[in-house]
């Protein structure tokens, strides 16, 4: 992972100057990784810190730790999810300096909260020394500027979720590259059956794919982002699903468990979902799936990677928080230790652990929903490793999934893929320097 | 048969028929479009309750609008009421605490407010009464953020007062009030209470807010509703689960599905005993609001 320099961060996308006015348009945030650091409490003090998260019953996790460490409480409050208004929860605590200690920020929101100095960075407070506990991918997508903005909780590796029973009727043969998994995508159609599902409203599964094709959409560079969003890999996949939309051989009515889906899955309409490792859990609500569905590895496009990754999360340490090294040590064992990953798997349903030494007790052995099969050890596991080291997210991800998918939408009207993507590029463009974040386009 | 009737009829009746004709034409499209309307209102009604008994398997697998074969509403509930040690029924008591509470409080203010513009002549009451009135193009979402910067400063976020207090006031209601009370509110009968020796509080009290009566239900009404679909302040406002309104609660177990697709039938069920309390109270309340309407038109 090709990280960013100090000096790039100081004068690249995040200038000096973009902090300054992200600093005077929300009130109430001060550069806190500028303050002095604060120094642990002293020993014999019992410190109380609040963790913000939307995933479910991580209180249960949290008193595993609580009843180890009496010195440091954690009292856990839900929020809702991310942009579902938790967000937005967060950042009006932060302008009003108040707030959690900790919070559940998405990898891929770090950035944007770190322009409003929402977190806190965790170097000044010692974090090199667990760097070898987590996923080498996972620890570059948090780290900018050789700071650290957040402990990886857990990420979404790309597998093929399947069934091998509507293959056999069609007589298609289980795709490794995703040229075969179109050849299987037509047969599938003279059968009737839909092989997969590609969401237009959502622009999260078609940047998966770009991603493993080797896409690399932004980097920070010296003096600005750089943005390379039509690149030739992105506007493959983009030519690509065009002509898998336009033969009929996906479904584009029904996204990725939405009602709809789960009505067409459950009636035998859908061959095989190209998703992310937590699909497991959700695949499971198909009403009659049990022992249908087994797990393969995602196909392959001729160049980039094995896998890419939907989702993810951190912990990570809000600027008003008032004992930073107390937190950190929490969120370090909530995300790393083989107590605290098992928890987070068992109430909370994490996606896949950050920590590659422990994948997690609950996720070894056979699955009785996918007939026995042993797919988190056959298939996400390597997965989790072959991924584009080189993805970097954006400080207005959000933004550009919405972007993505109102231009995918025009796809109905008969518009392409490949002239969303550059429409989309435009757009982001322009969402950047109305920013006053400095942004050009890659060399090609 | 409509027909040989007609051939029957009379020339001279013609015209009489052709207006009662015309009339039953009428009657058609009106009942017509009231039909449309109704359906229109209660199909999601019905969609709720036919959602809410049924298991998850078959919320997804069976036709939306058809009961499945498991009709399981009952159980449904109970799961829903004794979820989390009945964590709904504490969510659905904070809905009617901060709806109930607010909207009655607020209903006074706008009455007592409403009232004193429109009896009192004193300077820059037009003013005020501008001043307010502007607070109606403000929409409550916009004005939640700026509120929890200012209950953050006085540290009374997360507290029941943090939702209860923004809800007291209603400039709607104010507006309402004073536009009834200036058109219902006979100045020589407050002229004659104060002749008697009654003092202005009483006034208000015995008389203003005796013929203000249909127009306070209307206002009670909107503010009810408005408390009780409220989303963005308590969601901005509390942290803690105990305080949720069932708003906040309801998204909460939304939000779980995503894992937990059991979830589904926590949050339908929920949906179909969030909306009892408010059809009851407009059933309840229905008739003092269309008898305030007409009083106000007859005027």
């Amino acid at each position: 992972m090709r990280r960013v320099s100090r000096r790039q961060f100081l004068y690249g996308g995040f200038g000096a100057g973009t902090l300054a006015l992200a600093g005077c348009s929300t009130p109430g945030t001060s550069a806190v990784n500028t303050q002095p650091t604060i120094p642990p409490a002293a020993q014999g003090e019992t410190v109380r810190l609040t963790y913000w998260a939307w995933i479910t019953d991580l209180q249960v996790v949290a008193d595993i730790w609580n009843e180890q460490n009496p010195h440091i409480q954690v009292d856990v409050s839900w929020i809702p999810g991310a942009t579902d208004g938790g967000y937005q929860k967060l950042y009006s605590s932060l302008a009003a300096g108040a707030g959690p200690d900790l919070a559940q920020v998405e990898l891929r929101a770090l950035p944007e909260f770190m322009l409003v100095n929402g977190l806190v960075d965790l170097t000044r407070y010692g974090v090199e020394q667990y760097e070898n506990r987590f996923d080498e991918t996972l620890w570059g997508q948090v780290s900018f500027a050789d700071g650290v903005y957040g402990i990886p909780q857990d990420s979404g590796p790309v597998g093929m979720y399947y069934r091998p029973d509507l293959f056999e009727e069609a007589g298609a043969e289980i795709p490794t590259s995703w040229v075969q998994w179109r050849e299987a995508g037509r047969a599938l159609k003279e059968k009737g059956i839909f092989l997969d599902s590609f969401p237009l409203t959502d622009g999260s599964v078609f940047t998966a794919h770009a991603m493993q094709a080797g896409a690399t959409w932004f980097q920070a560079e010296e003096d600005s982002w750089v943005i390379n969003m039509s690149d030739e890999a992105t506007l493959d996949v983009a030519r690509f699903f065009d002509e898998v939309v336009d033969e009929g051989l996906v479904t584009t009515q029904h996204e990725p468990y939405s009602p709809g889906w789960f009505a067409a899955a459950s009636n035998d309409q859908i061959a095989s979902l190209v998703s992310a490792s937590w699909g497991d859990a959700l695949l499971s609500g198909v009403s009659g799936a049990e022992g249908l569905w087994r797990v393969a590895p995602a196909p392959r496009w001729e160049h980039g990677y094995g896998s890419s990754t939907i989702g993810g999360s951190t912990s990570a340490v809000m600027a008003n928080c008032q004992h930073p090294a107390e937190a950190l040590e929490f969120a370090v064992w909530l995300n790393s230790h083989p107590e605290g990953i098992d928890g987070l798997i068992e109430h909370s349903g994490i996606g896949w652990s950050a920590n590659p030494e422990h994948i997690g007790t609950p996720r070894q052995g056979p699955s009785e929903f996918f007939g026995g099969q042993e797919y988190n050890t056959e298939v996400f596991e390597p997965a989790a490793y072959d991924q584009n080291p080189d993805w970097q997210w954006w400080p207005i991800v959000q933004q550009t999934f919405s972007i993505l998918g109102d231009e995918f939408r025009r796809k109905a009207q008969g518009l392409s893929l490949v002239d969303a993507v550059i429409a989309a590029e435009e757009a982001t463009i322009e969402v950047f320097k109305n920013k006053g974040l400095s942004i050009r386009r890659a060399d090609r | 048969m409509s027909g040989t009737a007609e051939q029957a009829q009379p020339t001279v009746h013609r015209t009489a028929e052709e207006v009662s004709r015309r009339g039953s034409a009428q009657t058609i499209i009106v009942t017509g479009i009231l039909v449309i309307v109704t359906l229109y209102f209660l199909v999601p009604v019905y969609w709720v309750v036919v959602a809410a008994s049924k298991s998850t398997d078959d919320l997804f697998s069976t036709h939306g609008f058809l009961f499945s074969a498991s009709f399981q509403l009952f159980e449904n509930i109970t799961q829903v009421l004794s979820f989390d040690n009945g964590i709904f029924i504490r969510w659905l008591l904070n809905s009617v605490l901060y709806a109930g509470v607010g909207s009655l409080i607020a209903t006074y203010f706008a009455a007592a407010a409403g009232y004193a513009l429109s009896t009192y002549a004193f300077r820059g009451r037009n003013v005020i009464f501008g001043i307010v009135l502007g607070g109606v193009l403000v929409p409550g979402t916009a004005t939640a953020l700026p509120l929890f910067l200012l209950f953050s400063q006085i540290g009374m976020v997360n507290t029941y007062w943090s939702v209860l207090i923004p809800s007291l006031v209603s400039p709607f209601g104010l507006f309402l009030c004073r536009i009834y009370a200036d058109a219902t509110v006979d100045k020589s009968l407050v002229e004659a209470a104060r002749i008697d020796g009654v003092g202005e509080i009483k006034i208000f009290h015995t008389v203003g807010l005796r013929i203000m009566t249909p127009a306070l239900v209307t206002v009670f009404l909107f503010q009810l509703v408005g408390i009780w679909n409220n989303y963005f302040l308590p969601l901005v406002m509390l942290t803690d689960e105990g305080l949720f309104p069932i708003t906040l609660g309801l998204n909460h177990w939304r939000s779980q599905t995503d894992r937990l697709p059991e979830f589904y039938e926590l949050t339908t069920g929920g949906v179909l005993l969030s909306v009892i309390p408010l059809a009851i109270a407009m059933i309840v309340l229905q008739r003092f609001w269309r008898g305030g309407l007409t009083e106000g038109a007859v005027k």
